[in-house]
């Protein structure tokens, strides 16, 4: 289909606002973007509770997930707890990343090598505190993809 | 305001409707101690009462309050021994006892209620050191207030004034996890603490009523905590010119910190009055008045 740019935002439940937030914005450098259904508004009409994360270009909304869900094994950092956000970051700053994992103490695999025909250069795979599975990868053609952009709030 | 100038709750100004049973109440039955009479400067006839350090004015104005629905309650300290004391004298004069719990994990097992016979709810809280033997309250534990926004509520105790956080209540799966226990009576949570909405009122089949935590902040304010609860329904707000009135929940100010709280409320655009010079008044002191997001008044006081 023509005329889709990008993948603009998307909404994920946690188990604990307060704990993801920490994550989000003190391991990975997201910024915070606000809040919403914070209100008697969205109290009374059932609007879920929201706070999203900027990541780039990227707009990340957690919630608060109603029933507890499964959580992958401790040992697991890839694969789709129901989904996995891949977060495309330049080569440069691709060690400060794993830095930042080390020094919370956030278990990781990688970095691993993807196969030098394609554009992926290197992955690292790791898991929020409510088991949601990310990524971050930088691309072997990254001085040919458009420079990064600063997310555009619509309001 | 990165380090913030407040150093606990003041007093307390809250309504009542009969100041004799009112006083009967907080003196004969708390233990408060009567220091005077119309100081309170911003309503009707007035009680000023000491706990310690802090006070507390009862301030007259018709109509009894709804405690038994929202969030709001001041909470008071007092020893183990004289609260047991002080609820079975209460409970001899006909005041029901009320045990439900709150969220916070500070005070989830400290839960005995009374309602006044203004209808204002009143926490008595055992003082964390667990001294004394007294009879009579000490102070003000915590103070409870509604908003209708509560990332308002947060701009303006977290980052306006600088209190530090102690609580937040509605983030959690197991918050929700917790409605649905005090849903199917297996929880008794006090008024304010959950409600009942429809998430999916427009789908056949999906629009029966489920329970929902209410979302709750508490911060710190030197050894003493302010809590906001989100409102369970819309609230007529003060005329926006008027800042000062009741009720009011009054912090105190370290020395010479009313001139930075003034400059953090200028900075974030906040309508406030003062410094006023109010007298010697042992309660009120020098104050700077504003209101809070939801419309709650507030005061700043630095006794001298």
């Amino acid at each position: 289909m023509s005329g889709i740019h990008s993948l603009n935002h998307t909404a994920m439940p946690v188990h604990d606002m307060d704990e993801a937030t920490a994550f989000y914005r003190d391991v990975l450098g997201a910024t915070s973007h606000g809040y919403t259904s914070h209100d008697l508004d969205g109290a009374t009409t059932g609007g879920a509770l929201f706070r999203s994360f900027v990541i780039g270009d990227f707009l990340l909304a957690i919630t608060v997930a109603r029933n507890l869900m499964d959580m992958p094994p401790e040992d697991q950092f890839r694969g789709a707890h129901g989904y996995r956000h891949g977060f495309q970051i330049t080569r440069a700053a691709f060690d400060d990343i794993i830095e930042s994992l080390k020094a919370h103490d956030i278990p990781f695999e990688g970095p691993v090598d993807h196969a030098e025909a394609g554009p992926f250069g290197q992955s690292v795979y790791f898991k929020d505190p409510s088991g949601n599975f990310l990524e971050f990868v930088w691309r072997r053609d990254e001085d040919t993809l458009p420079k990064q952009r600063d997310y555009i709030s619509p309001e | 305001m990165a380090d913030t100038v407040i150093n606990g709750l003041g007093y307390l100004a809250i309504e009542v409707d009969d100041l004799d049973a009112a006083d009967a109440f907080y003196c004969g039955g708390l233990g408060f101690l009567r220091e005077g009479r119309d100081s309170w400067p911003y309503g009707g006839p007035s009680v000023l009462l000491a706990a310690g350090a802090q006070h507390l004015f009862l301030v007259e104005k018709p109509g009894k309050r709804a405690a038994e629905f929202g969030g709001t309650h001041q909470a008071y300290r007092i020893s183990a021994a004289g609260r047991e004391e002080v609820c079975a004298r209460l409970a001899a004069d006909g005041f029901g006892i009320e045990t439900y719990r709150e969220d916070r994990p500070a005070e989830a097992d400290d839960n005995y209620y009374v309602i006044d016979p203004s209808g204002n709810r009143v926490q008595l809280v055992v003082q964390a050191d667990g001294s004394g033997g007294g009879t009579a309250v000490t102070g003000i534990d915590h103070a409870c207030v509604e908003d209708i926004d509560l990332q308002w509520s947060e701009i303006f105790y977290a980052d306006i004034l600088g209190l530090p956080a102690a609580y937040v209540h509605a983030l959690r799966t197991e918050d929700y996890a917790r409605a649905r226990d005090w849903e199917a009576g297996r929880h008794d949570a006090a008024p304010g603490c959950n409600r009942m909405i429809r998430y999916y009122r427009i789908i056949p089949g999906q629009n029966r009523m489920q329970p929902r935590p209410s979302l709750q902040l508490f911060y710190r304010a030197g050894a003493d905590v302010v809590g906001i609860y989100m409102a369970m329904d819309d609230y007529a707000e003060p005329p926006e010119e008027q800042l000062q009135g009741s009720p009011c929940l009054a912090f105190s100010v370290v020395p010479g910190g009313l001139d930075a709280l003034a400059r953090a409320l200028e900075g974030a655009g906040r309508t406030f009055i003062g410094p006023i010079d109010e007298g010697d008044d042992a309660a009120l002191g020098a104050t700077i008045y504003c209101k809070d997001t939801g419309g709650n008044f507030l005061a700043f006081t630095e006794i001298k």
